[in-house]
């Protein structure tokens, strides 16, 4: 599990725009699985094995939560695997509820639902946790490890909240300005002093 | 313009889910024209063939529309072309094929053109769709005059045959839009139409499903075109009019959009009135009961006089989801 951090406008967002195909790079090559994603639409990186969510969860508002899934999902649709996904992510009691419904705690739910539909091996999650109270926080974060821990899956975690990043990843790249600043293991990151000043100043 | 919901959810008909309701509007509607002939009023049974064709007509457009959020207000392009291709066929080969030809030319004339429009916002498709059908207004034009194009044949079809074609194409057409309507491939469409960005990274090839869904709505223009060609005999450059293109707008708003019950209804509703009125009104007085009937639903009934039918259910599913 891998975190990307950085002040504000150091370029989070758009290194991941890049890279699934939602932005094009005007230099420089993006591979993927050895292969050259380059250029390549976002519907092409998805299907090689790459997911996303997004800072501000983006749902398909006029289908109920589970069509939400059944409309990208990859692989088995089978019962059992969508009761899996949505135990996973406490969507259950809401299935047949229309997404436009739901509050924006829930939405990040369906959003990370979606993308674990999509059978990605590697998930981008774009502030996972951005706008919740605790409660969701802390349950975003156990969804989160399960996905890693249990289901096998590489996430990367773009999160202003440093502290709860650092609790569940296990290596951090901290970008600035657009260039990656320091990597390391988070005790590393706590203690650069890069990493302060890209923060603090000075 | 306000939507039911597409998805075919979420509303009901007493116990009745929409979904049903639809089979019901249509068996109603294809019942209503079977006993139409027993009346034995020639005029009701001419009205009638234009709903077949209008109905149709309506339907491709709302396809378009609730299916996958492209607005077309240039629909009269594959409807025209269906016409024009089927009366020039028709001047060579025998009907049958031709019809088919025609409709299948429409299809792919007005699926093409439809598809250079995908990328742009849906306002803006609009206009180029209207843009692109006054093109065809004024070729047709050129090329016919005003008198356009007719059918001569020593060997008409009978008013009965033509009438049995199209109750039975207005039947196969609504049914073929209710089965895409109720599939699974509709989620995808719906998916593209909530947001472009997320169906793109979540694997939907959306040019793509955009591009298929032009050419489906222009393929059940086409019909539409063709049949309306065959019925009146004619085509000529006012199929291409502006106030062709909105007559499917003006359709569903009556009627609603988002599910086959909504073209249905408002094309009964507003053939009837534009058909009838003018024998007692002049074509103004039409016109203006016709605009004032669109902006009352609109006004009174954003979701179409179905709306007035079905409630609107907005309590949640079930209790919120656990946290964690």
């Amino acid at each position: 599990m891998y975190g990307l951090i950085g002040p504000n406008g150091s370029g989070k967002t758009t290194l991941l725009n890049l890279v699934t195909g939602v932005l094009k790079p005007s230099a420089g090559k993006i591979y993927f699985k050895e292969k050259d994603v380059t250029g390549k639409p976002p519907h092409a990186i998805t299907k090689m094995g790459m997911g996303r969510t997004f800072q501000i969860p983006r749902i398909f508002p006029e289908l109920t939560v589970e069509e939400n899934i059944l409309a990208v999902a990859r692989g088995s649709n089978s019962k059992d695997r969508l009761k899996e996904i949505f135990d996973l992510v406490g969507l259950n009691p809401l299935r047949e509820t229309k997404a436009r419904l739901l509050d924006y705690g829930e939405r990040k739910h369906l959003e990370l639902a979606r993308a674990i539909a999509l059978d990605a091996e590697l998930l981008f999650l774009d502030e996972p946790m951005a706008g919740l109270d605790k409660a969701t926080m802390g349950a975003i974060s156990g969804q989160v490890r399960t996905l890693n821990k249990e289901m096998g899956k590489t996430l990367v975690i773009i999160e202003h909240h440093l502290e709860e990043l650092m609790q569940l990843t296990d290596h951090v790249f901290v970008l600035d300005h657009g260039q990656k600043i320091e990597e390391g293991v988070p005790e590393t990151i706590r203690s650069s002093k890069a990493v302060h000043r890209a923060y603090f100043g000075g | 313009m306000k939507e039911l919901e597409p998805a075919n959810r979420g509303l009901a008909f007493g116990n009745v889910k929409l979904k049903d309701v639809n089979i019901a509007i249509l068996i109603a509607a294809l019942f209503s024209s079977l006993l139409v002939p027993l009346t034995g009023l020639p005029y009701l049974r001419f009205i009638m063939m234009y709903f077949f064709a209008y109905a149709i007509y309506t339907a491709s457009w709302d396809l378009l529309y609730s299916y996958s959020g492209q607005l077309s207000l240039g629909q009269a392009l594959p409807f025209g072309l269906g016409a024009f291709f089927t009366i020039m066929f028709i001047q060579k080969i025998p009907l049958i094929p031709s019809a088919v030809l025609g409709t299948l030319a429409a299809a792919a004339v007005g699926g093409s053109v439809g598809a250079t429009t995908i990328r742009l916002k849906p306002g803006y498709q609009g206009i180029a769709l209207l843009l692109f059908s006054q093109v065809l207004y004024q070729i047709t034009l050129i090329l016919y005059g005003e008198e356009g194009l007719s059918i001569f044949s020593a060997t008409p079809l009978s008013q009965t045959t033509m009438y049995i074609s199209g109750v039975l194409i207005f039947a196969v057409a609504m049914f073929a839009i209710y089965l895409i309507q109720t599939s699974t491939y509709r989620l995808k469409l719906l998916a593209i139409k909530g947001d472009n960005l997320a169906a793109n990274v979540s694997g939907i090839n959306v040019p793509v499903h955009k591009a298929i869904v032009f050419f489906l709505s222009s393929l059940i223009a086409g019909i539409g075109g063709t049949y309306y060609a065959i019925f009146t005999s004619h085509a000529d450059f006012t199929v291409f009019a502006v106030p062709n293109s909105f007559l499917p707008i003006g359709m569903a708003i009556v009627g609603g959009t988002g599910f086959l019950g909504g073209p249905i209804i408002g094309s009964a509703i507003i053939t009837m009135l534009i058909r009838i009125l003018p024998i007692w009104y002049s074509l103004a007085v039409t016109l203006f009961v016709y605009g004032l009937a669109v902006m009352a639903i609109l006004k009174i009934r954003p979701t179409g006089i179905i709306g007035l039918l079905l409630r609107r259910k907005t309590a949640k599913g079930g209790p919120k989801a656990a946290k964690g």
